[in-house]
């Protein structure tokens, strides 16, 4: 920190622009409405911030104001999400499932309250951390990645794929499917080195390729809305818990430091690689701290560290996804995918610029505007838990209308486009069978975000090498990227080697979103 | 429009047709979902590959590799990955029953039919019109549904175009 403080005066002219009016404001809403997102199912953080991103985008503001508001966005959903795994066991997103387990089993016990209070105080702990650790680790890691060629960019595309294909659901090779699809949604449109047009069925509304918001909304949101329609003709509805009053004392929270504190270790690690995200987090230190401190057989029982360990990983590895996303321009998640559509909308282009010294007031106001966040979200959360759970108590047939309603109008004023429309729909419908079917739907999402500068960085390569394909495997840290795509590829197999039991038990349910 | 794109539309429509090929429920675990799916997408990559011989090449040089190279590895890659599929199959899904099915059909519908409903009737129609058919699918009572529909309609039509200065087709209702 000290380094920051004094040479570089960057980390406090961004407190000082985001604790502006307008920018204090922005990340209240921010917060607020994403953990509103949060709370209700069937959005969840990647539509939140694809619809929010071009009704912005309208409004005007300043790049680092609407960044702002969409990582407050992204905050904040992180904070819902548990509301709900509590309450209702029932996650309001992917990263929030493993929580079900202490955490609705203590709100069944009438601990409900506790639970809130400890996913809050944890998920604050490890916000904060994981902003220290952007801060500290950006920078230089930043310098590392400018020295990137072609070659090494498009190693660690390819290893952002494999690890994003490999986890994000339990077929890698459905996973593997999912990324190859996006990749080829990424190609339709304009070649822009020779102006070749690809695959767009000669609709010139196609030439500037499929847009990321569209198919977003399309595979999360309104195939969400489709799933939910068949439950509810199912006649599937959960049960609701209430919370009395939300606290924790001081013994219990002393009890549950130590998971706080580990999972937010783990769980900024996880963030830091490239392809994995907040829900790998939450599964992994639930699976760590149960082995670490499970003595007595409590975990699954409504045990407070089953809370702790895996709110504060999955907000510290939020934080530490970032960290790939600002140096190298490799989202770890969904929903970074989605922010990187964004950054790359405005122009920055993290990767192949070192963004911290390319437009650091714009970095530095984010990074500065996610301590607030934090501290807004954990000062929101007490009052106002009890109020965003009463939202729960909207009827579907109103909710899921204004949440398809809101999602056309986020796909609408990309483009003013009825055709947007047409092909979000299709992309939903192509959602919820991917769904049904186990096909995970991120790494679509990151295909098609990342497929352009996978194609460019190929071409370059060959290029640069008269067409000769060693050319990927030459020097070490390419060597290095290669073996790490093999390695993550064959993950299980390698950690049930090692173990002797099965891995990807622990990752079952995490094919819905990363 | 984007019916003619890209033909994953035919993976909705083909495993659409397919709880009649899998919905002898409680026998055996099917595997024929998958199958289909690989089967699919076999045919998506194929035509994917075979695809690049349309383009039309412009006087760009494109040196060793071109807007082809990659989509063709793409391609073949994507159609070797459902061959797996094919080989091996996971165990079907739970398919909804005939009288979901078509609820969902109608929702899509609906879904698509907007888009045309925004150019001709505007916003405050389309939404309406689409609120009280997905509610309705939702199980909701259509007393409120209608009036809770439009009044929210106007509402969000009226907070974008004056507050967020986003222009939303009014259609014939003209500017609020």
């Amino acid at each position: 920190m000290g380094r920051l403080l004094i040479e570089d005066f960057n980390l406090l002219d961004g407190f000082a622009a985001a604790l502006t009016w307008e920018n204090l404001a922005l990340a209240v809403i921010g917060c607020l409405l994403g953990t509103l997102i949060g709370v209700l199912p069937g959005i969840g953080p990647i539509t939140g911030v694809a619809i929010l991103f071009p009704i912005t985008l309208r409004l005007g503001l300043p790049d680092a104001s609407t960044l702002i508001l969409l990582a407050s966005v992204y905050y904040g959903t992180q904070y819902g999400g548990s509301t709900t795994s509590i309450l209702l066991n029932v996650p309001g997103e992917a990263s929030s499932v493993v929580t079900t387990i202490d955490g609705y089993q203590m709100a069944r016990k009438g601990r409900a309250g506790q639970a809130l209070a400890i996913a809050a105080i944890g998920s604050f702990i490890a916000g904060i951390g994981a902003v220290i650790g952007l801060a500290l680790f950006g920078p230089p890691l930043s310098e590392v990645a400018t020295q990137f060629q072609s070659p090494q960019k498009f190693m660690v595309i390819l290893l952002a794929f494999a690890t994003v294909s490999s986890l994000a659901g339990d077929n890698l090779y459905k996973g593997l499917l999912a990324v190859s699809f996006g990749v080829m949604l990424s190609t339709v449109g304009i070649d822009l080195q020779t102006g070749v047009v690809r695959y767009s069925f000669g609709q010139p509304g196609l030439h500037e390729g499929l847009d990321f918001v569209v198919i977003a909304i399309g595979l999360f949101a309104v195939s969400e809305v489709l799933t939910l329609l068949e439950d509810t003709v199912k006649g599937e509805n959960p049960a609701f818990l209430k919370a009395e009053r939300i606290w924790v004392n001081f013994k219990e929270f002393m009890f549950s430091l130590g998971a706080i504190i580990r999972g937010a270790v783990i769980g900024f690690f996880i963030g830091l690689l490239p392809g994995t995200g907040a829900s790998v987090a939450g599964f992994m230190s639930y699976g760590l701290e149960r082995r670490f401190s499970d003595r007595d057989g409590t975990f699954g029982k409504g045990d407070i560290r089953g809370v702790a360990a895996p709110e504060s990983a999955n907000n510290a590895a939020a934080g530490g996804s970032l960290v790939p996303l600002f140096t190298l321009g490799i989202p770890g998640s969904g929903t970074t995918a989605v922010l990187l559509g964004v950054l790359i909308s405005m122009g920055i282009r993290p990767g192949s610029g070192n963004v911290f010294e390319d437009s650091p007031e714009l970095i530095w106001t984010l990074i500065a505007s996610m301590f607030i966040g934090n501290a807004i979200l954990l000062i929101l959360n007490f009052p106002l838990v009890k109020m965003f759970v009463q939202i729960l108590r909207i009827p579907s047939w109103f909710l899921m209308p204004v949440i398809l309603v809101i999602s056309y109008i986020g796909v609408y004023s990309v483009n003013n486009s009825s055709l947007d429309i047409t092909v979000m729909t299709l992309f939903g419908v192509i959602g919820y069978f991917m769904r049904k079917m186990g096909v995970p739907l991120a790494p679509i999402l990151m295909g098609l975000i990342l497929g352009d500068d996978l194609e460019q960085n190929f071409r370059r390569t060959l290029l640069a090498n008269d067409g000769s394909y060693a050319a990927f495997l030459d020097g070490w840290l390419n060597i290095a990227l290669a073996i790490g795509v093999v390695v993550v590829l064959f993950l299980p197999q390698i950690v049930e080697l090692i173990r002797g039991e099965s891995f990807r038990d622990e990752f079952a349910d995490t094919t819905a979103e990363v | 429009m984007a019916d003619s794109s890209i033909d994953p539309a035919t993976a909705g429509e083909g495993s659409a047709g397919q709880p009649s090929s899998s919905s002898g429920k409680l026998t055996k675990p099917s595997h024929a979902s998958d199958r289909i799916l690989g089967i699919i997408c076999l045919v998506l990559g194929a035509w994917y590959v075979f695809e690049v011989r349309t383009f039309v090449e412009t006087a760009f040089g494109s040196g060793p590799v071109g807007p082809k190279t990659l989509p063709v590895i793409l391609g073949i890659f994507f159609s070797a990955m459902a061959l797996v599929l094919i080989v091996r199959p996971d165990e079907s899904p739970t398919w909804p029953s005939l009288g979901i099915w078509w609820q969902l059909a109608a929702v899509v519908a609906t879904s698509f039919l907007y888009g045309q409903l925004l150019d001709v009737g505007g916003f405050i129609i389309a939404s309406t019109v689409l609120s009280v058919i997905v509610g309705l699918f939702f199980k909701g009572p259509i007393a409120k549904l209608l009036p809770l529909s439009f009044v929210f309609s106007v509402a969000v039509a009226f907070i974008f175009n004056n507050w967020l200065t986003l222009r939303l087709p009014v259609g014939w209702w003209g500017g609020f």
